[in-house]
């Protein structure tokens, strides 16, 4: 029997968005209780420790008092950073953080320049230098966990694209941000990279290689896939991973942007969107029924091509069920949309069969 | 023009590289680079001998999404300017592929920080074949029009079949047109983002696109699928495709340290300025009757729109839990006029029975006043409360409810029936609901350990499972015993499974009561089988895991192996399935394995493959990189014949009987091979080689499942059982498909000065293809031989099949192009395609640029 759904329930959501509000409210109030206020010199600074060796300081562990006004107190400032550290000064300079840090700072945070990311430099500079003496590193052979490195970069990047960082699944995987990014200075591709990859003009300097080399580096599967001979245009350098996917987290399932496979694939192919006279169930629910975005050996990226991937499905009666030989108008050319051809849907009035 | 264009551009940017003095830079470090030069391309089309013309390689498969030919290019061009006049801004300008369909550009002006206003434009060509022809001509928007000459040879032949293929050999095929069906997207984003303080973010963004060009598209004009000499007409048309898409969004963001709150509205605005595709019948021009419709009439797709409106936020709440929220409405509408049920004069049996079918009058509605609304949300809440310990639960839900309006409709299948009975629109929705909880335990630095369990509620109206829930377990670990090796595994468990299964269509046809997979008494024939099942419904079991390794011994070398498989499992004993196998043979003689339902049996993929880089030294590195993809799916299903008269599947002839149960596996690898070194000589020379072979292949293996010796000869004695899979109803393999792409390059780069640097650079790509679908495809593909012995029609030969009652019949001769080949179905004999394919091409690429960094 075709089921109607049970009517669906409003308790859930209403009870979702009421505690919402109260925690957001809470959380509000709550941060304009602690919070003095605001001097242009105020850093909401971590909690750096200052004894010997750097500690494994928490990322919630937040400064509560107020930092020192210049480069007083534990911050040497970036001129003194870049005393010794000059070349990485002139790369970082321009970057776009660097532009930003070093050049045109809008906040506290980011008037701290160098320190604003490895912390207060006075201990490391009174030790004449030494890693162990910076409270924050970034990379491989850092001591902080990749928990505090990610809360540095979150200090600024918590908002727009990186909302839903915390409890995404690369957030859960242990990937840090500088896994992917780097800071220090501009992307810099090898010559067989650039031959071999192509992506979608962008203004984002701050990735260690290119899309979609730089997510092939772990999701290696789709290596494979990317070279399939029914592809989107990826190979050709207009479409890439971050044109469906936001590697940063979101709401929706795989990270996608949208909200649903179908709106996903829709942004792109919106004629297809509907609502039709005749709709195909399938297609409704989710594109990915019959299609493999990423790649696929089958005309029109179909999983399995026609007439079986109709077959998987149709078995009523008649031509639906016959194996239909190799000669079969059935099967060469567009196999069953030779004449069921909007099979996505119609709006004809006499397409109840997509024929029309 | 052109030459002209070309200059324009050579001036502009001869003006844009001087004044980064003029603009008052503070300092002379490089501002961009231009990279300009020519490309010569030669090769050819091949592996279709067969066709009148030699296909271009420009509208080849080699050009299927970029344009790549002889001449002058700009093949990129970057320019940047900060502080700009003494002020924080800065201006940007990037190009790739300038001047050709498939350029890009990128502007932005902006002050890091503050604003950040951009403009992009970008161009996507789409070319669907180069082997394609046709008669047909559009005098005006969507109405394609056939000479009227040929259409009275044509309705004039003896449709037995001895002068129709003729005329259509001699008079068709060698006058029609090439045609190359094709798009091209040209898309303009304009976006707007304005930091109002450190704390408050508005932005903007609007989109418009239009696609123009054609796509082929089928058209059948019968009520059947197929278009015989005596029944039913077809044509393959190309589509004309002219959309506009329209997009535009605006939103506010407010974040503060540990709080953020975004919202915004999307539009998105789709039209299509064509709304209706009409054409001519080749086969008729006087005389039309219900089955011979002089004309056919298509809807193409409708004007629709979408308003979504999003709200999110993201909050700490004391120092150890992080609260997300996000909700998204949405509204789809659709109210383009309807079409007619037909154009065909002659069919007047519409609404009431007794209206004329090709009058809007008749119509229940004059639109859809389609009305779709979407809501997704989600709530995650996570926190890091224990030490190394994070937990998490997430609750999504997304609702899909078209609320279109339900009307009756008589439709006309093909322009060529009289209309069915009364039939229903039936507007689909669904509601998912999905609740995950996770925790993860990270051990040890860059390493971790997640487990959690999902939950997922699916709710459909109007499908066969009404109600279904799929319980998924997982647990994956990322270790780094040691800091040069980093190991990751995942593993995932999933167990779907409905509440019930019903098909509406299995149901007794006298009395509607629904047949389940497990009756045994309701000998009716039902609309659909009793056990299938529909693989997006279905039970299944799904287990998926991911493994890789990666090994950095020191900086230079990295080496990464992986390996993965997703395997999908329908066929379940028991639950909504039958509790007892479906195989009609049974014990030694049983020839495949037990099957408890009909349809997917199996989907099932897995993926292999290693790279790895080495830096010999700072001068030379080198990289390898192989990986295999395999995709396997199998499917069981049954051919069925309606019963006539008040016969049932017990007092016919194999109308509906697990003997005449059909598989088919469908088997499609890929293997990538990838080697290649780069060389840095002396700081000034760089040199690349690389070479890539993506070599994939596919293979659709069909067989019988049950025993050919029952009643094999029709007519038989009544018989249930009757084998029916013979001659044309064979279940036989497919001819292997052929997938190879090779590519070798080679490129230098020498640095002149600091700011010249040509390059030289050579590719050579292969691609071949061999495609049992697509490479034997002719305009015309009726293969009717003439009554007495004459010559075959060209491009297929007769008989199809020489055994009209075995169940392996042989091929018949091949046809003389592609051995292993048959061609045609007499089944199209009055069906005229464009004859799409995309052949095999080689073509060797000759680039010389030179890079000008100012």
């Amino acid at each position: 029997m075709r089921g109607t759904a049970p009517p669906r329930s409003v308790f859930i959501p209403l009870l979702g968005i009421v505690l919402f509000f109260f925690a957001a409210v809470y959380s509000f109030a709550r941060q304009e209780a602690v919070q003095e206020p605001a001097r242009p010199d105020q850093a909401k600074s971590l909690s750096y420790s200052t004894a010997a060796g750097p500690q494994a300081a928490t990322a919630q562990e937040k400064s509560k008092g107020p930092a020192p006004k210049g480069p007083t107190g534990d911050y040497v400032g970036s001129d003194t950073c870049i005393t010794c550290h000059s070349d990485q000064g002139h790369r970082f300079k321009n970057t776009v953080m660097g532009k930003v840090m070093l050049g045109n700072p809008h906040t506290p945070e980011e008037a701290r320049g160098c320190e604003g990311c490895h912390g207060p430099g006075r201990l490391h500079v009174e030790a004449g230098g030494g890693k162990d003496t910076i409270p924050m590193r970034f990379g491989k052979d850092s001591p902080n966990s990749v928990a505090e490195q990610n809360a540095v970069c979150m200090d600024c990047h918590s908002r727009g694209t990186h909302m839903f960082w915390k409890g995404s699944p690369h957030e859960s995987r242990g990937i840090a941000c500088v896994d992917c990014h780097q800071v220090k200075q501009g992307l810099k591709v090898s010559l067989s990279s650039d031959a071999r990859y192509n992506a979608p003009l962008s203004d984002n300097r701050g990735v260690k290689l290119t899309q979609p080399e730089l997510c092939l580096q772990c999701h290696q599967m789709r290596r494979a896939q990317l070279q399939r001979s029914s592809h989107m245009p990826y190979r050709e350098g207009k479409v890439t991973c971050t044109s469906c996917h936001n590697p940063h987290g979101t709401p929706n399932p795989k990270q996608l942007i949208q909200s649903s496979t179908n709106e996903n694939c829709i942004s792109c192919h919106t004629e297809r969107r509907g609502p039709f006279l005749w709709e195909h169930p399938p297609v409704v629910e989710n594109c990915a029924n019959c299609h493999e975005p990423h790649g696929s050996n089958n005309p029109q990226l179909l999983k399995v091509r026609m007439p079986r991937v109709c077959d998987d499905c149709h078995d009523s009666s008649r031509h639906p069920t016959q194996a239909q030989p190799l000669s079969s108008i059935k099967n060469f050319n567009r196999g069953c949309t030779n004449c069921h051809s909007y099979i996505h849907g119609s709006n004809h009035p006499s397409g109840s069969a997509f024929l029309r | 023009m052109r030459k002209t264009t070309e200059l324009a551009v050579l001036a502009v940017l001869t003006f844009l590289l001087c004044p980064g003095r003029i603009l008052g830079q503070e300092d002379a470090s490089d501002h961009g680079s231009v990279e300009f030069g020519v490309r010569l391309d030669s090769g050819d089309v091949y592996g279709r001998p067969d066709l009148p013309n030699q296909p271009a390689l420009s509208t080849s498969q080699f050009n299927e999404y970029q344009d790549v030919r002889d001449g002058f290019y700009v093949r990129r061009f970057n320019v940047k300017f900060d502080n700009i006049l003494g002020t924080k801004d800065y201006i940007s300008l990037k190009s790739g592929n300038t001047l050709y369909r498939d350029q890009s550009y990128l502007a932005t002006f902006g002050n890091y920080g503050k604003f950040k206003l951009q403009f992009r434009y970008d161009e996507i060509p789409h070319i669907y074949s180069n082997t394609t022809s046709t008669l047909f001509a559009q005098t005006s928007p969507g109405v394609y029009s056939y000479p009227a000459l040929i259409r009275q040879q044509l309705q004039a032949a003896v449709p037995v079949g001895t002068s129709l293929p003729a005329i259509i050999e001699t008079q068709v095929v060698p006058q029609s047109g090439g045609i190359t069906p094709q798009i091209i997207r040209k898309a303009g984003t304009i976006s707007f983002g304005y930091n109002l303080t450190p704390h408050w973010n508005v932005n903007a963004m609007y989109f418009r696109e239009s696609q123009k060009g054609s796509r082929p598209i089928g058209l059948i004009m019968n009520s059947s699928p197929s278009a015989t000499t005596s029944s039913g007409y077809g044509v393959e048309l190309p589509e004309p495709i002219n959309y506009f898409n329209n997009l535009v969004h605006a939103g506010v963001e407010y974040g503060r340290q540990s709080f953020v709150v975004e919202g915004g509205y999307t539009g998105s605005f789709f039209q299509n300025n064509i709304h209706a595709l009409t054409w001519d019948n080749p086969f008729r021009l006087t005389n039309e009757t219900i089955t011979t419709p002089l004309t056919g009439s298509m809807a193409l797709y409708p004007d629709n729109h979408a308003n979504y409106l999003n709200f999110a936020a993201g909050t700490d709440i004391g120092k150890y839990l992080h609260v997300t929220a996000s909700i998204n409405p949405g509204w789809l509408k659709q109210s383009e006029a309807f079409l007619p049920y037909t154009t065909n004069t002659a069919i007047n049996t519409c609404g009431t029975g007794a209206q004329a079918c090709n009058s809007v009058a008749v119509l229940p509605a004059a639109n859809l006043g389609g009305d779709t609304q979407t809501l997704a949300m989600n709530y995650t809440i996570s926190t890091s409360a224990w030490k190394n310990i994070t937990l998490k639960a997430n609750y999504r839900q997304y609702d899909y409810n078209d609320n279109t309006p339900v009307r009756t409709w008589t439709p006309v299948q093909g322009d060529a029936a009289a209309p069915a009975a009364g039939t229903t629109n039936t507007p689909y929705g669904f509601n998912r609901k999905d609740l995950e909880i996770s925790a993860v335990w990270f051990f040890a630095k860059k390493s971790s350990v997640k487990a959690g369990y999902e939950g997922l509620w699916m709710d459909r109206t109007d499908r066969d499972v009404s109600h279904s829930l799929e319980n998924s377990f997982f647990v994956s670990g990322d270790w780094t015993p040691i800091r040069s090796v980093l190991v990751r595994l995942s593993y995932r468990h999933s167990d779907r499974t409905p509440d019930s299964y019903q098909d509406d269509q299995a149901s007794n046809p006298t009395t509607g009561a629904d047949v389940t997979c497990t009756n045994t008494i309701d000998t009716s024939f039902t609309g659909d089988q009793r056990c299938h099942r529909r693989f997006d419904e279905a039970a299944r079991l799904q287990n998926r895991g991911d493994a890789l390794l990666q090994y950095t011994p020191f900086d230079k070398l990295t080496l990464s192996a992986f390996g993965g498989t997703l395997q999908n499992n329908y066929n379940i004993a028991g639950g909504v399935n039958s509790p007892t196998p479906l195989n009609f043979l049974t014990g030694a003689a049983v020839t495949t394995d037990l099957y408890y339902l009909y349809g997917l049996q199996k989907d099932i993929s897995y993926n292999y493959g290693f790279d790895g880089d080495y830096a010999l030294s700072p001068h030379v590195s080198l990289f390898a990189e192989y990986s295999r993809e395999h995709y396997y799916t199998r499917m069981i299903t049954r051919y069925r014949t309606p019963t006539s008269g008040v016969q049932t599947i017990l007092t016919c002839n194999g109308c509906d009987t697990a003997n005449n149960d059909w598989e088919s596996t469908t088997h499609d690898p890929v293997d990538v091979y990838s080697v290649g070194v780069d060389l840095y000589l002396s700081k000034k020379a760089y040199l690349t080689a690389y070479y890539t072979l993506s070599a994939g292949k596919g293979n659709v293996d069909s067989r019988y499942l049950g025993d050919p010796t029952i009643a094999p000869v029709l007519p038989a004695t009544t018989n249930p059982n009757t084998f029916l899979l013979i001659g044309t109803n064979a279940a036989t393999p497919y001819p292997e498909t052929v997938d190879r792409n090779h590519e070798v390059g080679v490129i230098f780069k020498y640095k002149l000065t600091d700011r010249l640097t040509p390059r030289i650079e050579y590719r050579y790509q292969q691609w071949d293809n061999k495609d049992y679908q697509t490479t034997v495809m002719t305009p015309y593909m009726g293969c009717v031989s003439p009554a007495t012995p004459g010559a075959p029609v060209l491009g297929c030969t007769s008989p199809i099949l020489n055994s009209a009652t075995s169940p392996t019949p042989l091929p018949g001769a091949a046809s003389p192009f592609y051995p292993g080949f048959v061609v045609g179905d007499p089944s199209s004999a009055r069906y005229l395609f464009l004859g799409v394919d995309q052949p095999s091409y080689h073509v060797h690429i000759v680039t010389a640029t030179l890079e000008y960094r100012f």
